[in-house]
């Protein structure tokens, strides 16, 4: 069976800070968060049914980020370098890559713009049944049996593979890699292509969300912080 | 024209008001009545919505923010071919192009996106009511294979917090289901709702799911929000954002929740829960 994990390198926002106005993204880079339960599903899906796991990254393709996903047990890595792509460029570039695969799997949204919607472009643009938003997954002779996480509904769904799936970050725990495996990693192939992209969007700024706090540190004795707390409650109700 | 879609009444609501506010020749998609629109097309689920929207060839669509609505307004862009963008908050056309505001990193900062057209929005949830019209319904049956079979449903409960007036929420530092059984009878006292953090809801499931707070939970904005070992995860301030005073209680007062407190309380969630809610019971005794 040929698995295939889709992640993303996004930069970190828990490290961005806005400072007068203005947002600094040149922070440090990671896997975003949801790719590493897309990433560990593929894992424990070849477990099951054997056959590879390919991972596949679009838009910036950071090397340690990219050992990162390797370590965690991925079979090899394409690394498609690509700038300025929106959500449907990503989708068409991951199509390309990705045909012939069995399951693909990713992330119910990234961490930076959380779209989710490149899952089931990807599944449009190939013809595939896309279940989006799956909490727990069964692959077993050429189907795939989810449920869906739909908020106020759950849903049980089957489709033949080929399929594309999305999954919540509670569908299992990833994996922390082993050292013996962050040492392996760097002998697996990564294959770094390139490709121009026309973006359908433009960021045209960033602002921080304005919200005045006063920001006020009550410490000290748990009964006079529970007085305090008390007072602002009867001002405020 | 615009076309409005959405598989849910409040999604539709929410989708209507954002459509309204960029142009008034709008047609619906829906599988309820609804007077938001002049004129709507009443279909059967994602599969006829998919077919419905991309056969109009539109050239916006707003839709509504659903798990459900995402898939299919993310296919109708693709079959489109058009621009995409979900968590819309406010959007206006600017000549060829729409302008869209929106949360980006975790809902750390909001961004002003311009979207080439075609273009496909999903909307945040909003507590908008938008104008109504007589409205003309059509009925229709689209021939229609969908390729996944659904085997079984099951519906959940759902609380709406957005009219909460204090809302006491809890994260991983209120340590466990005794510290949560405290937050409620707090939440009680207070006439307030109990809510919680993704890692309590979905995660841990401390509380239900209809409880969740945040950028895939509920965007609330209460007299009071009370946050209770809650950490500050920029995913969870994109909910409670607009709430008027946030008294967060926290053992580390460096935690990214400070930040967003009007009062941090530094101490352990569970110790203060237990003694506000002595403090309060005490109160009420008088």
């Amino acid at each position: 069976m040929r698995v295939v994990a889709a992640f993303k390198v996004v930069a970190d926002e828990s490290m961005i800070k806005v400072v007068g106005g203005t947002v600094n993204l040149a922070v440090p880079k990671k896997l975003s968060d949801y790719d590493r339960n897309a990433i560990e599903q593929a894992l424990r899906v070849r477990e099951e049914n054997g056959g590879s796991v390919i991972g596949i990254t679009v838009g910036e393709t950071d090397r340690r980020v990219i050992r990162e996903a390797l370590a965690m047990g991925l079979d090899e890595v394409i690394a498609v370098e690509a700038q300025g792509v929106d959500a449907l460029a990503t989708a068409e570039v991951l199509a390309e890559e990705i045909k012939g695969s069995d399951l693909i799997i990713m992330g119910e949204s990234s961490t930076d713009a959380g779209n989710s919607a490149v899952p089931s472009m990807v599944g449009e643009i190939l013809g595939l049944p896309s279940l989006t938003f799956v909490r727990s997954i069964r692959v077993s002779q050429g189907k795939v049996l989810a449920e869906r996480d739909l908020g106020n509904e759950l849903e049980v769904v089957e489709a033949d593979l080929p399929a594309v799936i999305s999954v919540t970050g509670e569908i299992n725990s990833p994996r922390l890699p082993k050292i013996k495996q962050v040492i392996e990693s760097s002998k697996k192939p990564v294959k770094v292509k390139r490709v121009e992209v026309k973006s359908r969007i433009e960021v045209k700024s960033l602002q921080s969300f304005q919200t005045k706090r006063k920001r006020v540190v009550l410490e000290g004795d748990v009964r006079d912080q529970v007085r305090e707390v008390l007072q602002l409650l009867r001002g405020s109700l | 024209m615009i076309v409005v879609f959405s598989l849910d009444r409040d999604g539709f609501r929410s989708a209507s008001f954002i459509a309204q506010s960029i142009g008034r020749d709008l047609v619906g998609i829906s599988t309820e009545v609804s007077n938001y629109v002049p004129q709507l097309r009443l279909i059967g689920g994602e599969e006829e919505a998919v077919e419905a929207l991309s056969s109009m060839r539109p050239q916006l669509v707003v839709s509504g923010g659903s798990r459900k609505d995402l898939g299919v307004a993310a296919r109708v862009a693709a079959r489109l071919r058009a621009s995409f963008s979900s968590n819309v908050l406010a959007a206006k056309l600017q000549g060829q192009r729409l302008e869209v505001e929106r949360p980006a990193y975790g809902g750390k900062v909001k961004a002003s996106v311009s979207l080439e057209l075609p273009a496909v929005i999903c909307v945040s949830g909003n507590d908008s009511s938008p104008d109504t019209f007589p409205v003309q319904v059509n009925r229709e049956h689209l021939p229609v294979r969908s390729k996944i079979r659904v085997l079984e449903r099951r519906v959940r409960d759902s609380t709406d917090l957005r009219s909460a007036k204090v809302i006491v929420s809890v994260g991983r530092g209120i340590g466990g289901k005794e510290g949560v059984e405290l937050a409620s009878q707090l939440a009680q006292v207070l006439g307030g709702a109990l809510a919680g953090s993704r890692a309590v809801t979905a995660e841990l499931g401390w509380l239900p799911p209809d409880r969740q707070i945040g950028i895939s939970g509920q965007r609330v904005k209460p007299d009071v929000y009370l946050a209770l070992g809650i950490s500050g995860q920029p995913q969870h301030v994109f909910g409670m954002r607009e709430s008027k005073v946030v008294v967060a209680v926290n053992k580390d007062r460096n935690a990214p929740i400070a930040e967003e407190a009007d009062y941090l309380v530094v101490a352990d969630a569970l110790t203060f829960a237990s003694e506000l809610l002595r403090a309060l019971k005490n109160e009420l005794r008088r």
